[in-house]
């Protein structure tokens, strides 16, 4: 499957889904007008792409400073499923970035560790 | 006033147009008699365009070495450009713009050609479709605004009763900040004063903060205040979780999301968070029920921290909150006065600050703390200075809501 890349916009995240080197990023920050158009093309790339990945290592690496609440929806979708795909085997690796003083964000990482514990969950505090 | 431009008829200026038959000599003598003539039209003999030659494009050719020699007593369509962008005078400017775009560099130049039934009727000019593209925009961007500022005009009357309920239950002692993003939102309050044997024994207040902002938020908001009026109406005033199963369902049920034949992604994955706290003055307790909202609780008179608890991680009436989900009824007792704020995530995750990051629970908790002993209204005009100042330059990324209420039980 090929790279996925969107470019940041104001409301929506870097998307650089990059299957062939098993490493996905979303920087930035998400509160598209419609998050489900925004997230559906993304969540069915991955799909596909989780459905043929057996045994491997997925990095996936998280860096966005706000989301508003239709995108959390759509970010544990997106983890639902890696979950589901650490679950058949695999190994996904979830590297959460956070401001050292955002406990917001923090807080929304443990609970994205707690609710999918197939996933390797490392939180990083970013010094600014 | 102007007269609306809306098709390409409309952006028409009368120029003078050629055939064929005119020799370039001509073309040479017509630009020389009118030097603000920039290009020049030529037909078939019925009437149809068959190019436009500009005078820059014409100049730059015939002063080629040999050129004139070679070129004075040929037809003029020697230096035409054969495909200049054509229109018909009923084109919307919508569409001659997006044509022109695709046109490129030489529209911009050129102009464009008008045409009715494929006969020449003038030419038109870009600068003149801009003009007619920026005021056509600003007459949709205005009608949109008066439509949202009539559609908050209903949104503040849904809340009007509680707010006046809110004025007279607690003249002195509660603040509301009610901030759609934009004009009009999905944060939603409601307020009820209880009576207990004709007494006044307490109160229910709710706070919902339904997906999304704007028009889809306040469509949600609606749907909210009829699904809790009818949960009222069921179940009473004196059990929030019960309450918010009602809601749960009436959502599901209203936005066809109880269904997966019916009630797929295209459809809508939409409710709320938020949470409804029953206050009981005689029984000296609150019991809240919360969707994913966070209840701070602040003793007025005690120099003690400022409590935050948790509300239960469900959210109200999404597709995935199965249709019989119940929530928690969290009982806290309240023996002395304390102050509780009821708060959507608008709050809490509005990016600011020098580090461009969320304002958060800390650093919320902080700021009323600070105002513990001032008055609601100084209290809130601190918060809300606090809070403008750390927002900044940034932008507002949420409807915020946030609704502080004095707790003074019954003494016993």
């Amino acid at each position: 499957m090929e790279k996925f890349y969107l470019a940041a916009t104001s409301n929506t995240p870097e998307v650089d889904f990059d299957f062939p080197a098993r490493r996905l990023l979303l920087k930035g920050e998400s509160y598209p007008e419609s998050a489900a158009a925004f997230y559906g093309d993304i969540l069915n790339k991955t799909s596909a792409f989780l459905d043929e990945m057996t045994g491997e290592t997925l990095h996936i690496s998280v860096q966005l400073n706000y989301f508003n609440s239709s995108s959390t929806k759509m970010l544990f979708s997106l983890f639902d499923r890696l979950n589901l795909a650490a679950e058949e085997g695999n190994t996904i690796v979830l590297d959460w970035h956070h401001d050292i003083d955002d406990e917001t964000i923090l807080e929304f990482g443990l609970e994205l560790a707690e609710d999918f514990p197939a996933i390797e969950f490392h939180a990083h505090a970013i010094e600014s | 006033m102007l007269k609306e431009i809306r098709f390409a008829g409309d952006l028409l200026i009368e120029a003078r147009a050629i055939t064929p038959e005119f020799k370039n000599e001509d073309v040479l003598a017509l630009f020389a008699q009118k030097s603000s003539l920039k290009n020049l039209p030529v037909l078939h003999d019925d009437g149809r365009p068959l190019g436009l030659i500009n005078r820059n494009m014409f100049h730059s050719n015939m002063t080629k070495p040999y050129y004139p020699e070679l070129y004075s007593q040929k037809s003029c369509i020697a230096f035409m450009d054969k495909s200049p962008l054509i229109v018909e005078a009923r084109l919307e400017i919508e569409q001659l713009t997006a044509l022109a775009v695709e046109a490129g560099d030489k529209v911009f130049t050129d102009g464009f050609i008008i045409v009715s039934n494929g006969k020449y009727l003038g030419i038109g000019q870009v600068l003149d479709l801009m003009h007619a593209m920026t005021e056509l925009q600003a007459r949709q961007h205005r009608q949109l605004i008066e439509s949202i500022q009539y559609a908050s005009v209903i949104q503040q009357s849904i809340l009007a009763p509680s707010r006046i309920a809110l004025n007279t239950y607690f003249p002195d002692t509660h603040w509301l900040i009610w901030e759609p993003r934009d004009v009009v939102g999905g944060d939603m309050f409601h307020f009820i004063p209880t009576r207990h044997e004709g007494q006044d024994d307490g109160f229910l207040a709710v706070l919902f903060d339904c997906t999304g902002h704007g028009v889809p938020g306040a469509f949600m908001t609606l749907i909210a205040e009829s699904a809790l009026a009818q949960a009222i109406a069921t179940h009473g005033d004196r059990d929030p979780a019960a309450l918010l199963a009602a809601i749960n369902q009436y959502i599901k049920h209203t936005l066809n999301q109880h269904d997966h034949a019916i009630g797929s992604r295209e459809n809508s994955d939409d409710g709320l968070d938020g949470m409804i706290v029953r206050f009981d003055k005689n029984q000296q307790h609150l019991i809240f029920a919360s969707a994913r909202n966070p209840l701070f609780i602040m003793g007025l008179n005690a120099d003690e921290a400022i409590e935050v608890l948790a509300g239960d991680r469900k959210g109200v009436g999404y597709a995935s909150t199965p249709m019989d989900a119940t929530w928690y009824n969290h009982i806290v007792p309240i023996t002395e006065a304390k102050r509780i704020f009821l708060i959507t995530d608008g709050v809490i995750d509005q990016v600011g600050g020098t580090k461009k990051i969320a304002f958060g629970k800390r650093r919320l908790g902080q700021t009323l703390i600070e105002g513990r002993i001032a008055t609601a209204s100084d209290q809130k005009t601190a918060f809300q200075a606090a809070f403008r100042s750390y927002q900044g330059q940034e932008k507002r990324r949420d409807d915020v809501t946030l609704l502080a209420l004095d707790l003074i039980p019954k003494s016993s």
